[in-house]
């Protein structure tokens, strides 16, 4: 039994509402109808288009009489002025709710046009936590990968196209209000795709886990999403029609963003939104490539905690199991392999960075919000030092 | 100090940290709440506001009533007043009648009498009208002529009224011209077309018509099968006080008037084209 945690401690839990399970996303009119709107917004993406879910979503909406517009115009890590002509076009067309139908990406952009709908200006204007004053229109979330935990968290990313930084708005105000999670709308994933998002959540869990915000209830969901993970996600990835592996997968995504949106992440997540954000790279790649040389770095500061997140990762019950004695090495290596069975490599396969670059990307990861949970202090220098070990592999 | 990108130094972390667990003093989820009661007080303040202002209006609709009910009062007074004083004329016309020994010498007294007559019965018709500006022409050329052909004693004459609408206002501007012409008119067939007392008399009223140059107009006509002019010959102008007088208030009325022999060229036909 876990006993470490300090129970006498001031805690809060935010989460929305959501519906767990095949069929979920048929649920979507009916909570449409509650808030009683006249028109919505529907924020996806065009590979969420290509597979169907957006115009599924759509269906449902039009069979109940529901007014809507679609916004798809979305990409990989969304941009600050792709949110803002969402925002445009949610107040142009009077909209007054938001769907968000996708992955992370749609989320987060259908988050940052709430925001800006409701208070004006830009959305950069938000960055950092507690920063938006006026709540956004009714959000429903319909995560259709498996990773991303934005459905049911209060944090968005967006990207500073100007700065090629990744900004993150941290908020009560962008908790969505319904989150349906339907683990049906994932077997459409790609085997890549399933890969990073699943090493995402993967990452989500371990740095809640590890944070030093974290909280006897964040820590059941923590440990209980690495468990699942890692009886899911290879399985995910080697039969992307297996629904059992792919509802194991989205639980685990589940219950690992009901932890970090609550204990917050890490280190990882600091240098994940920095690399990201200037290389245009996949965000779950950058997780997956960088958490075992965070890991590295955070062990001594929670050696136990790492050691459960290997016992849970290894199948075992991770608050019973024996702890022993075990070093980083024995957890990295675990993730290492796993990685590589995902395809996700060794490395990135960018161009090499010069020197002034990493100290730029070790600055924008200092200033990350998600830093201040991480279990060790880490200073610029600490983290140039990562970087340099990860790219230097190339 | 909120964290955010435009602050030069990053703030205290512990700072940070705690609000991202949701303990800072902003953390508390927003509510729309606020937002609805506001916006309900808003709605509730524009309410009161507009019903004051219908309040406001409606006293204002009552002063206005009030005040054209006192208007409408005074210009009673002022028409009775002018009704009256043109019957009082007419009595003074009757006494200075007795004095007089002939009917050749009474006519010019009588003509005169009976121009005045017509002027108090258009006054006395805007008594009775709703609308103190306006007259129904109708309804005053009928009681004219009536009153004409039993001044002037002439059961054996037939009248006959045609119109096109039953509700054909004129304006006291036009309305005392047009009975006085009315007056002049009929009082020349009534006096001279028909020597053995016998014939018929024709008057139409149309609304809507159209003059000799096809422009729109109203109409007044009036028709006898008489004995038409002397000779067949209109007088000049200058030899007949009544010619003079309708050309005179037909250039009042802006109208155009004519002279012609009725229908199978019997008798004389008046046509008077007004806007």
């Amino acid at each position: 039994m876990v006993m470490d945690a300090n129970l006498t401690a001031l805690r809060k839990f935010v989460a929305p509402e959501f519906i767990f399970g095949n069929g979920a996303l048929r649920k979507c009119p009916d909570y449409v109808h509650t808030f009683g709107v006249s028109k919505v917004l529907i924020v996806s993406d065009p590979g969420v288009v290509r597979a169907g879910w957006a115009g599924k979503v759509e269906a449902l909406l039009s069979d109940a009489g529901i007014s809507f517009e679609r916004y798809d115009k979305v990409s990989p890590n969304p941009r600050d002025t792709e949110v803002m002509a969402g925002a445009e076009f949610y107040l142009r067309r009077r909209c007054d709710m938001i769907v968000a139908v996708g992955g992370g990406s749609p989320i987060d952009c259908a988050k940052g046009i709430g925001v800006v709908a409701a208070n004006g200006g830009n959305v950069l204007d938000y960055e950092g936590v507690d920063n938006v004053p006026v709540p956004m229109p009714p959000l429903v979330c319909i995560p259709t990968t498996a990773g991303t935990g934005a459905d049911v968290s209060q944090f968005a990313i967006i990207l500073d196209t100007v700065r090629l930084n990744k900004i993150a708005i941290i908020s009560k105000g962008v908790v969505p209000d319904i989150s349906l999670i339907d683990p049906e709308t994932t077997v459409t994933m790609d085997a890549e795709l399933t890969a990073e998002t699943g090493m995402d959540a993967l990452t989500h869990a371990i740095e809640a886990y590890a944070s030093n915000a974290s909280s006897p209830i964040t820590d059941m969901n923590a440990l209980e999403a690495i468990s699942f993970l890692a009886a899911h996600l290879e399985s995910s990835f080697a039969r992307p029609g297996d629904l059992k592996a792919r509802a194991g997968t989205m639980m685990g995504s589940l219950l690992a963003g009901l932890a970090f949106s609550n204990a917050s992440l890490g280190l990882v997540h600091a240098m994940a939104h920095s690399l990201g954000g200037l290389m245009d790279l996949p965000h779950g790649l950058c997780n997956a490539l960088l958490l075992e040389h965070v890991i590295a770095f955070n062990f001594e500061a929670a050696p136990d905690r790492y050691r459960r997140v290997l016992a849970a990762l290894s199948g075992a019950d991770p608050r019973r199991a024996s702890l022993g004695t075990g070093d980083a090495a024995a957890l990295t290596g675990v993730l290492s392999a796993l990685r590589r069975r995902l395809g996700l490599g060794d490395t990135l396969s960018a161009e090499p960075v010069s020197a002034a670059v990493i100290d730029e990307l070790a600055d924008r990861a200092f200033k990350d919000p998600c830093l201040v949970t991480n279990p060790k202090k880490a200073t610029r220098s600490d983290i140039a030092g990562i970087y340099n070990a990860l790219l230097a592999k190339r | 100090m909120p964290y955010s990108r435009r602050d030069d130094e990053k703030p205290d972390p512990d700072e940070i940290r705690t609000r991202i667990i949701g303990l800072g003093a902003g953390s508390a989820r927003k509510s729309y709440y606020p937002q609805l009661q506001e916006k309900i007080r808003d709605l509730e303040s524009k309410q009161l506001e507009l019903m004051d202002l219908v309040r406001t209006l409606e006293e204002r609709e009552a002063m206005l009533e009030q005040a054209v009910d006192e208007k409408n009062a005074l210009l009673r007074e002022v028409h009775h007043r002018v009704k009256n004083n043109f019957q009082i004329i007419g009595s003074l016309l009757n006494l200075g009648l007795g004095a007089v020994a002939n009917n050749a010498e009474a006519r010019p007294f009588l003509v005169t009498k009976q121009r005045l007559d017509t002027m108090a019965m258009v006054y006395g018709h805007l008594l009775q009208a709703d609308r103190f500006s306006d007259v129904n022409l109708y309804e005053l050329v009928i009681q004219l002529v009536d009153a004409l052909k039993c001044d002037t004693d002439r059961p054996g004459i037939e009248l006959s009224y045609g119109m096109d609408c039953a509700d054909f206002y004129v304006d006291i501007e036009q309305a005392i011209p047009l009975a006085l012409i009315v007056n002049e008119v009929a009082s020349n067939s009534f006096c001279h077309a028909f020597p053995d007392g016998h014939g018929k008399l024709t008057v139409r009223i149309a609304a809507v018509a159209q003059d000799e140059n096809g422009g729109k107009c109203r109409l007044f006509e009036l028709e006898d099968n008489g004995c038409g002019f002397p000779g067949g010959v209109m007088p000049a102008l200058s030899g007949s006080l009544g010619l003079t007088l309708i050309d005179s208030l037909a250039s009042q009325l802006n109208a155009i008037w004519r002279y012609q022999p009725g229908t199978d060229d019997r008798g004389l036909r008046f046509s008077l084209y007004f806007r």
